[in-house]
């Protein structure tokens, strides 16, 4: 079954005289020919394995290091199954892959947008008995944006994103708190600051 | 009132039952937007944990069947199995069996997916279908396979559909994970199972005797 959307031109003409709204035709399912990229990311934590995965490693501590809401709203926490509702809603994730210190998850197929199997995968591995490398990465399909330069200006900004997030893992694991997050460009000092020269 | 805006009202007057003549019935109520069918309204997703003991090291078991491609072997799937894109055990790989991609990845262990264009052309919701399989050490010389799939059956019609389909993937990869028991502790594959008769098919010709 395709999706097809067929109307001549004088009755969709007519249609909008009459101010009716066309209907959306439903995004194309998902690209013809997928590029699956990846984004592999990593970070040293001066902590053993076992340890930064007890402080990051469950699935709705993505709230603490992203600095967003998070809850599980479906299945149980940490099981394959799982469902974490991120962003006030606006973003759901699905856990589909575990081993002891690895997670992996994925998105739900979206109304209004190819769907692009987008998947992230969080490890913690051993480096000896007192550091770890922590690995985050992403694969998808990016066959679907404009061009070679949406899809590089799209990569970039995901590894800005997660880079960030490794980060505050670590600060997390090592000093068991996350940085304040960077003032917002434009955001007026907080009262009693001293105004920017 | 002016004569001008006596003159522009009653133009207006005139024009108005002119101009809602000329304009097509009042159209029906907008129709609400189709809903993408490959969305799952409900998604329940179920588990399908199975595990086997091997007598090798886990790491001389995933040398034997942890490649993208061993399914072929291990299934034994007549038509074979070959990557179509990407790089042979790297995230984003494509493998032709199920055209499944590989999501991630571990020392000793992998996950796929199927993509969404199956459930597209079936016209039925995408059921996010994926397998796990992992080696864990047990011992220096015994491991575990763990082979986990996870899928939403919220789509299957009834309870008993969604018990079927649990129970044969069960039967299908119980029977997967035996064989690379097998193969992982150097012994030789059974044969497959036999297809499934066709309706109408006739049974094959008995031997002639003697032999």
């Amino acid at each position: 079954m395709g999706y097809h959307f067929v109307a001549t031109a004088t009755g969709l003409g007519m249609l909008a005289a009459a101010g009716v709204a066309l209907a959306q035709p439903p995004a194309a399912p998902a690209a013809a020919a997928p590029t699956y990229v990846s984004i592999p990311m990593e970070t040293t934590v001066n902590k053993p394995a076992a340890e930064v995965w007890a402080k990051v490693g469950k699935f709705c501590d993505l709230g603490t290091w992203m600095r967003i809401d998070c809850t599980i709203t479906s299945g149980k926490d940490g099981e394959f199954g799982a469902v974490r509702s991120i962003a006030g809603g606006r973003v759901t994730e699905i856990l589909v892959g575990k081993t002891p210190m690895s997670y992996t998850y994925t998105q739900p197929v979206a109304a209004g947008r190819p769907y692009n199997l987008y998947h992230g995968t969080l490890e913690a591995r051993p480096i000896n008995a007192t550091s770890t490398r922590l690995v985050y990465t992403l694969v998808f399909d990016n066959s679907m944006l404009a061009d070679d330069a949406a899809r590089t200006r799209d990569l970039a900004a995901k590894r800005t994103q997660f880079e960030g997030a490794l980060a505050n893992m670590k600060a997390l694991a090592e000093t068991g708190s996350v940085p304040p997050a960077p003032a917002r460009a434009g955001t007026p000092p907080a009262a009693g600051a001293p105004a920017p020269k | 009132m002016s004569n001008s805006l006596k003159a522009a009202l009653t133009a207006g007057l005139l024009l108005a039952p002119l101009s809602a003549l000329a304009q097509p019935p009042a159209a029906a109520p907008a129709p609400a937007t189709p809903a993408n069918p490959l969305i799952s309204a409900s998604p329940t997703y179920a588990t399908i944990p199975m595990e086997i003991t091997v007598n090798k090291p886990a790491k001389e078991v995933w040398a034997r069947v942890g490649k993208f491609c061993d399914i072929a072997e291990w299934l034994q799937i007549a038509a074979g199995c070959t990557i179509t894109s990407g790089k042979d055990g790297e995230v984003g790989a494509v493998r032709t069996v199920g055209s499944e991609v590989l999501v991630a990845k571990t020392d000793l262990s992998y996950a796929y997916t199927q993509p969404v264009n199956g459930a597209a052309r079936a016209g039925r919701p995408y059921n996010l279908y994926h397998g796990n399989l992992e080696v864990k050490p047990l011992t220096a010389t015994t491991s575990k396979i763990v082979y986990t799939l996870m899928y939403d059956n919220s789509m299957l019609a009834d309870d008993a559909a969604r018990a079927r389909d649990l129970e044969t993937r069960r039967t299908s990869f119980m029977r997967g994970m035996n064989n690379m028991k097998i193969l992982a502790e150097g012994g030789t594959l059974p044969p497959p199972p036999a297809p499934p008769a066709r309706a109408g098919t006739p049974p094959a010709a008995a031997p002639a005797p003697g032999r």
